[in-house]
Parts: C-alpha cells; sequence; structure tokens
C-alpha cells in the first residue's frame, strides 16, 4: 500500500511539479527507464507518442520531452507543432518549449510569433522569455509590433523579465502607443532618468510634442494612473534607484493628490522593513498625510 | 361711287388688322421643311465673317461682368472689370441669370423681363411673361428675342411664346406663340435662332418673324445654340457649327465636334442648357459646365481655341484636349486657402473649417478668351489663367459675393497681379492632386478623374493609384473606385511589388503602419502576370498580419503566378493550420484555396498528400469536404469528358451513316438504266434462247423475236427519309440512355441503307413477237419470275423492248447452225413480215439481209426501257420509231447496195 502510494506520488510530481522544477536542468534519465516512473516516456516512445491520434497520449509524450529537457526532444515538439495538431496540443507544446528551454526551439517559437492565433503568438512570447539566447531580445522586441494588445502586452512585460535594458526607448515607444504593460517594464528596466527628470519643468512637458528624453513623469495626467502606478511601484521597489529620485517619484505622485496615489503610498511605506528609515520614505509619510481626499472620491483613478 | 370706295377701303383695313394673325403662322409651321438645303445655306451665306474680338460690345465700351448679388435683394449688380468698380446696382429681385445685350441689362424678374440700361441700371422696359418661363434673350441690332416656355422640366403642358421687341422701349415687334418648348435664343446677321423642342432651330427673320429656315436634327439632341463672332453654334453633348451642311442633319455629315469626354457625373452638355431656366442663384448647373472658344477652321470644321475644353466643376478647373480626351492641366482653387485659415486649430478642425469654405472657391463663371481662360469664384476672386499651362497670370476681386454671372470679357486684359504658377506636376500628377482633394462634396468627379486617371498608359499611375488606395482620409465610396480602377492595370506591376516588399511595407504597431491593400493587389499582380512577386506573396502568406480575407486572394494569386516550386510552401502552410481554430468553420478558405493550388499545381505526390489530408479527421471538415471535392471534380470531370468523347463519337458515327443514307438516296436511280436492266436480263438469255428455239423450228423464216417487258418498282414512302425517329428521353438523360438512343438510330439507319440496297422492281407485264403461245408460255415462265434493280421515288414503270435477232443465223447457214433458221434455208425474210399476215411469202419482197458478226441469239434493246409514260432513249443502238408488241409493219426499206462484209458488228437491219 505504502509502495503503491510512493508510485502516484512520483508520477504526479513528474508530471507537474517535476516539470517546472526541472525545466533548467536537464534530466538525466535518458536511457534508464528503470529509474524512472512508469508513465514517463522513453525518447524514443515519446517521439513514437507524438504521431499518436490519442491526444492524451501525444500529452503525455510532450511531458516526458519535458522532463527529459535534452536539446534532443526539440525537433520532435517542432515536427508536432509543424504537422497542424489542434490547439490544445499546440497551446501546450509550445509552452513546454519555454520550460525546456532550449535555445534549439528560437527559430520555431520566432516562426510562431507569426502564427495567426495570438494566443499562440503569446504563448511563443512567454517560451522565449525563458530561453537564455542573445538572439530572444529583439524577437520580443517584434511583439511589440504586433496587431494583438494582448501581445504587445506579453511582449513588454517579457522584455521586462528577461531584463532587456536596451529595449527600453522601444518600450516607451510602446507605451505612448498605448501599451500599458510597457510602464511595468520600464519600471523593471529602466534608470532613473528613465522615472522622472530632476528638472520638474520637463516632467511637465507633453510627450506626445516633446524633444526631450521621455521619463514615465512626463504621462501623469496623460495616462491613467493605474498603469504608471505600475511603472513607478517598480522604481520605487528597486534598490538600485537613490532614495533622492524615489523621493522625486513621491513628489510627482503627490502632486496628483488622488486617493489612489494616496492608497498606494500607504501600500508602499508598508511594504517596507519596518527599521528603514530612509528619506523616501519619510516623503511618502508627509504625502499620505498631505493628500486630503474628498469624501466620497477614495479609490477614484485620476488623470 | 364713294361709299364703293369707303367699303373698299374698310376691306383693306380689315385685311391690314389680320396681319398680325397670318404672321403668327409664318413659323413652327409643321408644314414648313425640316433641313432644306436652300435655305440652311441662305442663312449661313448671311453670317458675317469672324468680327473683331479686341473691342467691347456691349454700350460701356469695357469688359464688364453682371451678376446676382446672393442676398435676399437679389440686386443685379454690373461691376467694370478693368476697375474692379460696381457700376451701378438695381434692386429688381432677380429670378434669372442678366444677360448683357449692348446697352441693356436684361433679367428676369417674377412674371417679367426686365431691360436694365447697362449705364445706369434704370428700368428701360419690362415684358410680361404671361405666366410663362422666362428662358433668356438674345440681341442683333435694336431687336431683342425673348424665349418663353412652359413645360421645360416636364408636365403635360408644353407651350412657348417668342417675342421681339424693341431693344429701346421694350415695344412687341412680333411674337409667335408654339406648341413645344423653347430654348435660350440666339441672334445674329438679322435672325433670331429659337431652339424648339430640344430637336429643332427655327430661324426667324429679326424684322418680320417670318421662319426662314428650320435645322432638325435626326440623330442629336439640340439642347443650346448660341451667336458668336465666330459663327452660329448648336448642340447638346457635342458641338456644330451652323454650316451649308447642316442640312443633313445628322452629326457625321454636319460640322460637329464630340465631347471626348463621357459620363462626367452631373452630365454637362458642352453648353449650358438653353432649356433649363436660369434662377438667378447659385445652382449645380453653374458650378458644372464646360466652356470653350470657337474658332474658325478650314471647311467650315468646327473648332476650338488651343483645341482645348474646359471643365468647371465646383472648385476644379480640367483643361481638356478635345481630339484626344486627355487632360492638359487641373488645377482646383481654394484648398490651400482654407486650410490656412484653419491653421492654429487642430487638424480635424481645421478640416471642418476648410470644408465650411470650399465653397467659397466654387467656380460660378468660366469664359474662354482669346488670351485666356476667366474664371469668377463665390467669394468675387476673378482669375484669368494660361490657356496652355493652366498657371493664373493675374488675379483681381470684386468685392461683391455674386451669383449667375454673365461677363462680356471682349477686349479684357488680365491684370497683372496675383499670378501663381501653374499647377505642379505632370497632368498625371495634376490629376492625383484632384483626386486626393479634400473636399468631399466633390468625391464623384474625383472617382470620375480616378477612372481617367486609371486610362493613362504611364507605369506610374499603378503607383499613384495605390498611394490614393492607401490613403486613410479617402472616401469609402472613392476607395471602392481606387480599387477598381487599380485592378483594372495591367502595367507597373513594379510598383504593386515594391509596395509589398520589404520590412515595412508589413503591419507595424508601433510604426503606425497598416497591412498593404493585399486584396487589391494580389489580384491585380496575378492578371498582371507578375511572376517575380511570388516570393513576396509568399512572405504575405506567413504573416499574420495580412487580413484573413486577404489572404484567398493572396494565395490565387500565388498559384497563378507561381509553378511547382511553390507547393512546399503551400502544404506547409496548410499542414500548420489544418486542425488549427484560426481556420476553423468559415475561415477556412484560406486553407480551400491553397489545396486547390496544390492540387492544381501538384504532381502526384501533392496529391497523395491532399488524399491523405482529406481521411485525417483531426482536420478541420470544410477543407476535407474541399479536398474531397476537388478529387471527386476531377474524376467526374474526367468521366464526363470521356462519356462525352464516346458520345461525339457516336453522333459522329450516326452522321456519317446517315450521310451515307443520303448518299444512296441521292444515288438511287429515278429510272432504270438499261444496263441495270440488261445485267439481270442476259443471266437468263440462255433460258429465254432455249424458249425460242420451238418458234424457229415452227417458223424458220423469222428474223428477230420481239419482247417487250414492263418493269414495275414499287418503292415505300418511308424507305427516303434521312432522319431517324425521334428518341424519347428524359429531360437529363444518362450517358447509357443518349448512347442507347444513338445505337436505335443508327440501327434505323442502317435498315434504310439496306432496303435501298435491296428494294427490287419486278415483271409486271410481258408481251412477244410473235405471239407464238408455246413460245409464250415458256418465255412467261422464265421472264415473270425477274426482279431488277428499284428505282423511282413512288410507283412507277418502264417497259423494255428486246429483240432476240435471228437473221445472223443465215450468215452462218453455210457453216456454223444459226440461232433459228434452218440450215440451207436462203429465204429471208424480216422477222416482223414473217409473223406479218401481210407479208406475202410467194412474192418475196424479202430483203437481203447480211449475217452479222454478233453471237447467234443476241438480243438487242430495241428502244430501250420506256417508262409508262415516257419512252426512253437510252438505248444502247439508234432506236428506230419501231412500235413494241405487237409490231406493227414498216415500210420496207431498200435493200442495201451491196451486201455488208463481216465483221461489221450487230447493226440492226434496217441501217444495214
Amino acid at each position: 500500500m505504502r509502495r503503491t502510494a510512493l508510485v502516484l506520488a512520483l508520477v504526479v510530481s513528474a508530471a507537474s511539479g517535476l516539470v517546472h522544477a526541472q525545466r533548467r536542468r536537464p534530466a538525466r534519465a535518458t536511457g534508464a527507464a528503470a529509474d524512472r516512473p512508469p508513465e514517463i516516456l522513453s525518447l524514443r516512445e515519446a517521439r513514437e507518442a507524438l504521431s499518436s491520434s490519442d491526444p492524451e497520449r501525444v500529452i503525455l509524450a510532450i511531458d516526458s520531452l519535458t522532463v527529459i529537457g535534452t536539446p534532443e526532444v526539440v525537433p520532435p515538439i517542432v515536427q508536432l507543432l509543424r504537422s497542424g495538431p489542434p490547439d490544445r496540443i499546440t497551446d501546450y507544446a509550445v509552452e513546454k518549449l519555454g520550460i525546456i528551454g532550449q535555445p534549439a526551439a528560437i527559430e520555431e517559437l520566432s516562426n510562431l510569433l507569426h502564427h495567426r492565433r495570438p494566443a499562440v503568438r503569446r504563448a511563443a512570447i512567454a517560451a522565449l522569455a525563458q530561453i537564455r539566447d542573445e538572439r530572444v531580445r529583439p524577437l520580443l522586441e517584434s511583439g511589440l509590433h504586433d496587431s494583438d494588445a494582448e501581445v504587445r502586452g506579453q511582449a513588454a512585460r517579457a522584455l521586462g523579465e528577461i531584463g532587456a535594458r536596451a529595449s527600453v526607448p522601444l518600450l516607451f515607444r510602446a507605451f505612448e502607443r498605448g501599451v500599458p504593460e510597457a510602464a511595468e517594464a520600464i519600471g523593471r528596466l529602466g534608470d532613473a532618468s528613465t522615472a522622472v527628470s530632476s528638472d520638474p519643468n520637463h516632467d511637465r512637458e507633453d510627450p506626445r510634442t516633446t524633444t526631450h528624453p521621455h521619463t514615465l513623469a512626463m504621462w501623469l495626467g496623460r495616462m491613467p494612473l493605474s498603469v504608471l502606478l505600475r511603472g513607478f511601484e517598480r522604481f520605487l521597489n528597486r534598490s538600485d534607484i537613490s532614495p533622492a529620485v524615489k523621493e522625486q517619484i513621491i513628489v510627482r505622485l503627490e502632486q496628483q493628490a488622488s486617493a489612489q496615489v494616496r492608497e498606494f503610498l500607504q501600500r508602499w511605506v508598508s511594504s517596507l522593513p519596518p527599521g528603514y528609515r530612509g528619506r523616501d520614505r519619510a516623503r511618502a509619510e508627509l504625502a499620505i498625510q498631505q493628500i486630503r481626499v474628498p469624501t466620497g472620491a477614495a479609490g477614484g483613478g485620476g488623470r | 361711287m364713294k361709299a364703293r370706295w369707303v367699303l373698299m377701303g374698310a376691306v383693306v383695313a380689315a385685311c391690314v388688322g389680320c396681319m398680325p394673325t397670318i404672321r403668327r403662322l409664318t413659323a413652327f409651321s409643321s408644314r414648313f421643311p425640316d433641313n432644306n438645303r436652300e435655305h440652311i445655306r441662305a442663312v449661313y451665306s448671311r453670317l458675317p465673317a469672324e468680327s473683331d474680338l479686341s473691342v467691347a460690345s456691349n454700350a460701356v465700351g469695357r469688359p464688364v461682368v453682371a451678376g446676382v448679388r446672393q442676398d435676399a435683394s437679389r440686386a443685379v449688380v454690373l461691376i467694370d472689370l478693368a476697375s474692379g468698380r460696381s457700376l451701378w446696382s438695381a434692386d429688381v429681385h432677380a429670378t434669372s441669370a442678366p444677360e448683357i445685350l449692348g446697352d441693356v441689362v436684361v433679367v428676369g424678374s417674377g412674371h417679367q423681363v426686365i431691360g436694365l440700361d447697362i449705364r445706369n441700371g434704370q428700368r428701360r422696359w419690362s415684358v410680361d411673361t404671361r405666366s410663362l418661363g422666362y428662358l433668356g434673350a438674345a440681341r442683333h441690332g435694336d431687336t431683342i428675342v425673348l424665349s418663353l416656355s412652359l413645360g421645360n422640366s416636364g408636365g403635360g403642358v408644353r407651350v412657348g411664346r417668342v417675342v421681339a421687341i424693341d431693344a429701346r422701349s421694350g415695344g412687341e415687334r412680333w411674337a409667335h406663340e408654339v406648341v413645344g418648348i423653347l430654348g435660350h435664343p440666339a441672334a445674329s446677321a438679322g435672325y433670331a435662332f429659337i431652339p424648339w423642342d430640344r430637336q429643332s432651330i427655327a430661324v426667324l427673320d429679326l424684322t418680320t418673324g417670318v421662319e426662314r429656315a428650320r435645322l432638325r436634327s435626326i440623330d442629336d439632341v439640340i439642347s443650346w445654340v448660341f451667336a458668336g463672332p465666330q459663327g452660329v453654334f448648336y448642340g447638346s453633348r457635342g458641338a456644330y457649327r451652323w454650316t451649308p451642311r447642316s442640312a443633313s442633319g445628322t452629326r457625321s455629315e454636319s460640322a460637329y465636334l464630340p465631347n471626348p469626354l463621357e459620363g462626367i457625373p452631373g452630365d454637362p452638355p458642352l453648353y449650358r442648357d438653353g432649356f433649363a431656366p436660369t434662377t438667378g442663384t447659385r445652382t449645380a448647373r453653374d458650378k458644372i459646365r464646360f466652356a470653350f472658344l470657337p474658332r474658325i477652321a478650314d471647311r467650315d470644321a468646327m473648332a476650338v481655341q488651343h483645341d482645348t475644353i474646359y471643365l468647371a466643376y465646383y472648385r476644379f478647373l480640367i483643361a481638356i484636349d478635345v481630339r484626344s480626351g486627355e487632360v492638359r492641366w487641373a488645377r482646383a482653387f481654394g484648398p490651400e486657402e482654407s486650410l490656412q485659415q484653419g491653421a492654429g486649430a487642430s487638424a480635424a478642425e481645421a478640416m471642418r473649417r476648410a470644408q465650411a469654405s470650399f465653397s467659397e472657391h466654387d467656380i460660378e463663371s468660366v469664359t474662354v478668351t482669346p488670351t485666356a481662360v476667366v474664371t469668377i469664384s463665390s467669394n468675387g476672386v476673378v482669375r484669368a489663367l494660361d490657356p496652355a499651362t493652366g498657371a493664373i497670370v493675374g488675379t483681381q476681386t470684386l468685392g461683391v459675393s455674386l451669383g449667375a454671372i454673365a461677363a462680356d470679357l471682349t477686349g479684357y486684359r488680365p491684370p497683372t497681379q496675383g499670378a501663381a504658377p501653374a499647377p505642379e506636376g505632370s497632368p498625371r500628377e495634376q490629376i492625383v492632386a484632384l483626386i486626393r482633394d479634400p473636399d468631399n462634396r466633390l468625391v464623384p468627379i474625383r472617382s470620375y478623374l480616378v477612372r481617367l486617371l486609371a486610362r493613362r498608359p504611364e507605369a506610374e499611375v499603378t503607383r499613384d493609384l495605390l498611394e490614393l488606395y492607401r490613403q486613410r482620409s479617402i472616401p469609402g465610396t472613392l476607395r471602392q473606385e481606387v480599387a477598381a480602377a487599380l485592378r483594372s492595370r495591367r502595367n507597373g506591376a513594379q510598383f504593386l511589388i515594391q509596395a509589398i516588399d520589404g520590412e515595412e511595407d508589413h503591419y507595424n504597431f508601433l510604426e503606425n503602419r497598416q497591412a498593404p491593400p493585399l486584396d487589391v493587389i494580389a489580384p491585380t499582380l496575378a492578371a498582371m502576370g507578375a511572376r517575380e512577386a511570388v516570393p513576396v506573396l509568399l512572405q504575405h502568406l506567413f504573416d499574420h498580419e495580412t487580413p484573413l480575407a486577404a489572404l484567398p486572394a493572396v494565395i490565387s494569386a500565388i498559384a497563378e503566378l507561381g509553378d511547382a516550386t511553390v507547393i512546399p510552401q503551400l502544404q506547409a502552410f496548410v499542414q500548420r493550420y489544418r486542425a488549427d481554430s484560426a481556420f476553423a468553420g468559415d475561415n477556412s478558405a484560406p486553407l480551400q484555396t491553397a489545396a486547390a493550388a496544390i492540387f492544381r499545381l501538384g504532381d502526384a505526390s501533392a496529391r497523395e498528400w491532399l488524399a491523405a489530408l482529406s481521411r485525417d479527421t483531426v482536420v478541420h471538415a470544410p477543407l476535407r469536404a474541399a479536398i474531397t471535392r476537388l478529387f471527386e471534380e476531377e474524376r467526374s470531370g474526367g468521366e464526363r469528358q470521356n462519356q462525352e468523347r464516346q458520345l461525339a463519337q457516336a453522333r459522329e458515327e450516326l452522321q456519317g451513316r446517315i450521310n451515307a443514307l443520303r448518299a444512296a438516296i441521292e444515288a438511287y436511280p429515278l429510272r432504270l438504266s438499261n444496263e441495270g436492266f440488261e445485267d439481270e436480263w442476259n443471266n437468263h438469255i440462255d433460258e429465254l434462247r432455249e424458249c425460242a428455239q420451238g418458234v424457229l423450228t415452227r417458223r424458220p423464216d423469222l428474223n428477230e423475236i420481239r419482247i417487250t417487258v414492263t418493269v414495275r418498282s414499287e418503292p415505300p414512302m418511308d424507305m427516303f427519309e434521312t432522319t431517324p425517329p425521334r428518341p424519347r428521353l428524359p429531360e437529363r438523360p444518362t450517358f447509357e440512355q443518349q448512347m442507347e438512343a444513338i445505337e436505335r438510330q443508327m440501327q434505323w439507319v442502317e435498315q434504310q441503307i439496306n432496303r435501298l440496297q435491296s428494294h427490287r422492281s419486278f415483271v409486271r407485264s410481258v408481251a412477244y413477237a410473235p405471239q407464238d403461245p408455246e413460245m409464250q408460255r415458256c418465255m412467261d415462265e422464265k421472264i415473270r419470275p425477274l426482279q431488277f434493280p428499284g428505282f423511282g421515288r413512288s410507283n412507277s414503270q418502264q417497259t423494255f423492248l428486246q429483240r432476240i435477232s435471228t437473221v445472223r443465223t443465215q450468215a452462218r447457214a453455210t457453216g456454223t447452225p444459226g440461232f433459228g433458221t434452218p440450215e440451207g434455208t436462203s429465204l429471208l425474210v424480216p422477222w416482223f413480215l414473217v409473223s406479218s399476215p401481210s407479208l406475202d411469202r410467194t412474192t418475196g419482197q424479202l430483203v437481203s439481209l447480211s449475217s452479222g458478226p454478233s453471237a447467234a441469239g443476241s438480243t438487242s434493246n430495241a428502244g430501250g426501257g420506256t417508262s409508262s409514260s415516257t419512252p426512253s432513249g437510252s438505248a444502247p443502238v439508234a432506236a428506230p420509231t419501231a412500235p413494241a408488241a405487237p409490231p406493227t409493219p414498216p415500210t420496207v426499206p431498200s435493200p442495201p447496195a451491196s451486201p455488208p462484209q463481216s465483221g461489221q458488228g450487230t447493226r440492226p437491219w434496217w441501217e444495214e
């Protein structure tokens, strides 16, 4: 009885949690069939199973290849994708290519960035973001040009995730063109000068007409505050941004004088370590006190 | 006596009183001849030679403009163009356009036509229109003729009135009331030219009102007539010059100049429609019009100055080569000023303001002078343009907003200020600029210009159209017109390829770039046969930003332009999306198109691939069904072709046999020839010879036996039918049913041929001479069963006379035993005499007959067969007039001078 339970536990872990746990660590169980749980197929078996007419068996094969995780597993999955499987299998296989994380999948994933179904394109972007390769960044940037808003958002997030600092100018353009996810990516990637200018007048310029470098603060009042706050939150949480810059950010936000800003600052202050007494914290606490919110205006989003 | 004179005077006075009534009958009579050459020529001969155009003809002596103020007063204003000053303003509430006629400005106002003194605007006279519409006036000398009409716009009542008045006093000189509608008159050389019922022009003597000539168009409409220094002109869509050739009443024989442009929105005639009353306000009719200046040409041809006509269309002015229809130059007035007025506001606001102010720049008047094209816009701006280039040579402002403008520009010298260069670029580029014009009122003419542009041969037109199509601000209807024009192009493929080749020619969100219009470009490239476009089109096939709706066009173009090398990529496309929801249901059209392309271009392996796809249950059902259909259609198409081939072959064979049947019927003899008879007869000659032996024994003097055979043919009527019976088939017969029907027809034809070939004639009767019963019985047994070839188209019979000569037996008497005469017999008697009771055997009226070389017992057909009605003359030997049986004794011929030599042949005895 105990033995059965152990086997079941192994299967479950192999099929789900194990997959994620091992996505950066290729499995070394390619030849040792006796060492693996019975439901995980060998590379050969998985290859054969990929052409099965039973979708469940195909899924099992993909899982098995994901567990194996070596570069050899990529071509069979690529072949599967090119054979035109149903949506469910396509989506699943693309996702697993990301988990496998092998650069060998980049070519097919870049093809899938032109798939006619946005869900596949989003999945391809997510998968690419998990592959450490210098070819990935331009591919993710191309996602910002996509006609689908969710694809663009996914691309912006992915650029933030992979730390593509070189993409900040492009992210600003995407943000200007209405990709809200770009704000968060800018908050993760941009340097201090992209958050707020030391010259308040600069931040008050119209970003649509100015020739000066853009800052996120320039969009205050021009873009939904909730969108901008996601970017500023990233800046405020970064350790490489000086307290002085953070203080400037807080000042710009305070000028909005909205309940949303106050709630945001309150949440941020509460997230700080209790013993932290930096000037940025003090400025934030002061701003929380000074922002007077009219009755009934709490929670309202300002522009 | 005195009373008598008084009475006579009264009668004369009464007659004079009747004169007006008589005059009314002197024009517009139905009995007046149309197109009388002498009449037309007489009018033409009186028309003046081209007059001086440099001196103003009006009483002011300077170029002037009369117009109606577009406010509640509807005042008529006269402006001196040289000074730009208003000379006077008359509050007459104008309801027509004014006309400058010498020293008078004539204008309609309600039910009156008013004459204003051109020098001061004072009312000089007025004429009651009698509730008729005022069409216009013309003047020659001191007579002004007015056209008044009712029913020009339709309705049951169609009446008109022509009134001639004194130009100074307005007193009526004569008038005609007409049943029919009248148009704006013209006057020249003492004649009034009155267009009538849109078909005729009545030419009246201005002094008396008597009609002098009448022109009636046989194949055209007459909408207008005007007289100028160059002559009298009339027409509708085209222009005629009044010449003696006008008497033909036809376009082809008259001096005619057609308008090379057709289908212009608003359908303007070449000159202002004289049957449409003017209103004194700004109307579309005034804003959409042609202008031209006639010129004298050789042989009285109709020609225009600079060979150019000018189309004014609201703010557009387009110069058109009257011969080729090509645009010489084109320009618009106003958008730049209007857009500048909106500067400082947002783009949308600027455009809104511009749209509102565009109408201020509409061309209200356009006049062609020998040196300039002069336009007057709604805002009172007068522009003089170079007729050759469209450059503005001068501009002046009238300072008043006018409508219903009349201009007397004789002697006009354009101002020197306000010049502007000719419109930029080539005529093609100028047309494109007008198409791009933001004035939304002008979409119809912009669409027309698109069609005009598309007809141009330059390859760059394709690029222009593509750029127009991609212009986002272009109205939808215009975009559709551009798309249609683009599809009609057959050159400039390189521009289309450029438009879809390269990274910057795909959709890009950040760059705000749209996908290229592949739904238009791809079919056009295919129509152009631009094979070099295939790689680029393949790129767009795999670009997810290519609109789904455009994919079938892209794939079709790839299939049309490409070859088998594109199949792998098409297969990759189909393979990837064969089960993807992006192409499920109605969205599967691109996959189906690609499958069809693979089916068409691919080899056997490609078809196998498709067949496998059609069996795969994962694949979208519509795609599978489409593939299955492709195979079925080909299979059924192949079978159908095969069956059609078989049917065609069978029909061909049937027709061949029908032809053979017809030939056989054609060859079927109407008569039985002697040869035909003898072919059968000679087969039995030996049997007959045997029958003759007995009678020769009994009658050794018998020289000849004559047998008359009557042969009868009774062919059935249906034997000569050549059309097989029509088969009874269902409405949609199967292949088998059709083949069976053809087979039955074939059998019928064969039966007919067999019937023809096997049909025989039979012996109806036989007569013998001599009438020896024994011989007769014997021969009857042999002859009566005989059958001969059939003949004739109906029941008919022919008679053949056969002779069995016995005469040469005598010649052989010394040697070989003869046919009939016993050996040693020396008495030679003609056979018919032998049996003739008139033969005197004792006296021996005998003819010495020599023996012939022919075989004993040979028979000769004397006279051939004779039908029951007509004797035949086709005997092998010259036939005597001997009767058939029973023979009648002829005159005994004289014996020959010397006996014939042996070897002379079997000649009848009487020839020997």
